[in-house]
């Protein structure tokens, strides 16, 4: 079956001329659709949606492909990740209650709305622990607060950077990790490939220069992993865990710190010897079929 | 031969990658300035978007 995939983009990243150049390679027709340039109407979706059988979103800005996803699913358009797999994961606080509730285990996180709240629930963690930007990604803007000073002075700096996301203070329990996380993508719960992420900094994200290497599935990473999949909706997500418990043997277990659902694979696609994009597209193939033939059900 | 374009911040020429996609980012070797492939037949660039917080994965 030869598709029309649509590919919500406003930069092409390694990980889009991958996606692209499989696509095309299997004989698809790829329609690049530039957010940036198209209005979308609450009625009917723009020319530039015309006979796509299926989007990607792959938008680099959150917040566009959040509102992108709602309207292809007003429009009737199957979209790679939902729009409900979206709001699940693009949003810190959503993400770790789904995690919760879905009995994944996730590092303990409180919210707070005020710089003196804040404090507290810091203060009651203890030293160090994490703060996050609630949306935001490759490390941006999260801090490690190791004093009450610093607590202090970042709080203060947060409450005057203006947007009212930076007023929802999203703290963290600090976990300490063998000096690497995990990094798998999964489409669907199913892992398609892993790899661990190591650096002197706390920080293991590969866009801050982590170095990666395969990583060999065990049973119990193969489990959260679908479970965290299936707590935020399922579709093709990179699963964040870190190994908890390590004193120089096996990890007594592990915690799910992160769902992503934009994932970017370049640096997993280099540590493995997997060829990621084209299990990208196999499951999109897949995925594209099965909306076919619901829709050809009377 | 790669195609070229002219970075639009210092003038310098810009080889651009074979398979060079439009929307993909190029970086200007002589001054390090950051370019978006507006168009490729001719090539085009323009200067490209700054960081955003929202931006990521």
């Amino acid at each position: 079956m030869t598709l029309n995939v649509g590919v919500l983009y406003s930069r092409i990243r390694k990980d889009e001329k991958l996606l692209l150049r499989e696509l095309r390679d299997r004989g698809h027709e790829t329609t690049k659709i530039d957010v940036r340039r198209e209005g979308f109407n609450i009625r009917e979706p723009p020319e530039a949606f015309d006979g796509v059988d299926i989007v990607l979103d792959r938008c680099l800005a959150t917040s566009r492909g959040l509102y992108i996803t709602q309207f292809l699913d007003a429009y009737g358009i199957p979209v790679i990740n939902s729009a409900e797999t979206a709001e699940l994961c693009a949003d810190k606080v959503k993400n770790s209650l789904a995690l919760q509730r879905a009995g994944v285990p996730t590092p303990n996180t409180e919210v707070a709305f005020t710089k003196d709240s804040a404090l507290e629930t810091i203060e009651k963690f203890g030293y160090p622990c994490v703060l996050k930007p609630v949306i935001g990604s490759w490390g941006q803007l999260m801090a490690k607060i190791d004093s009450r000073n610093a607590a202090e002075a970042i709080l203060e700096h947060k409450e005057q950077l203006g947007h009212y996301e930076h007023k929802v203070f999203y703290i963290q329990e600090f976990v300490e990790k063998p000096g690497r996380d995990l990094r798998v993508v999964a489409a669907d719960g199913e892992p398609i490939a892993a790899m661990a992420r190591s650096s002197d900094h706390w920080l293991t994200n590969a866009a801050r220069g982590a170095e990666t290497s395969t990583f060999e599935l065990d049973p119990e990473v193969r489990d959260l992993v679908k479970r965290a999949s299936d707590a935020v909706a399922g579709g093709l997500l990179g699963v964040d865990l870190m190994e908890t418990g390590v004193n120089g043997g096996d990890p007594e277990g592990y915690t799910v710190h992160e769902v992503n659902h934009t994932v970017e694979f370049k640096a997993l696609n280099d540590a493995t010897d997997v060829d990621v994009p084209a299990r990208v597209v196999d499951w999109i193939e897949g995925k594209a079929a099965e909306t076919t033939t619901v829709e050809a059900e009377p | 031969m790669a195609d070229t374009a002219e970075c639009v911040e210092c003038g310098a020429e810009v080889a651009l990658p074979d398979d060079a996609e439009i929307g993909e980012i190029v970086d200007c070797t002589t001054c390090g300035t950051e370019l978006e492939v507006i168009d490729t037949a001719p090539p085009v660039l323009e200067p490209a978007p700054e960081l955003e917080e929202d931006w990521g994965e």
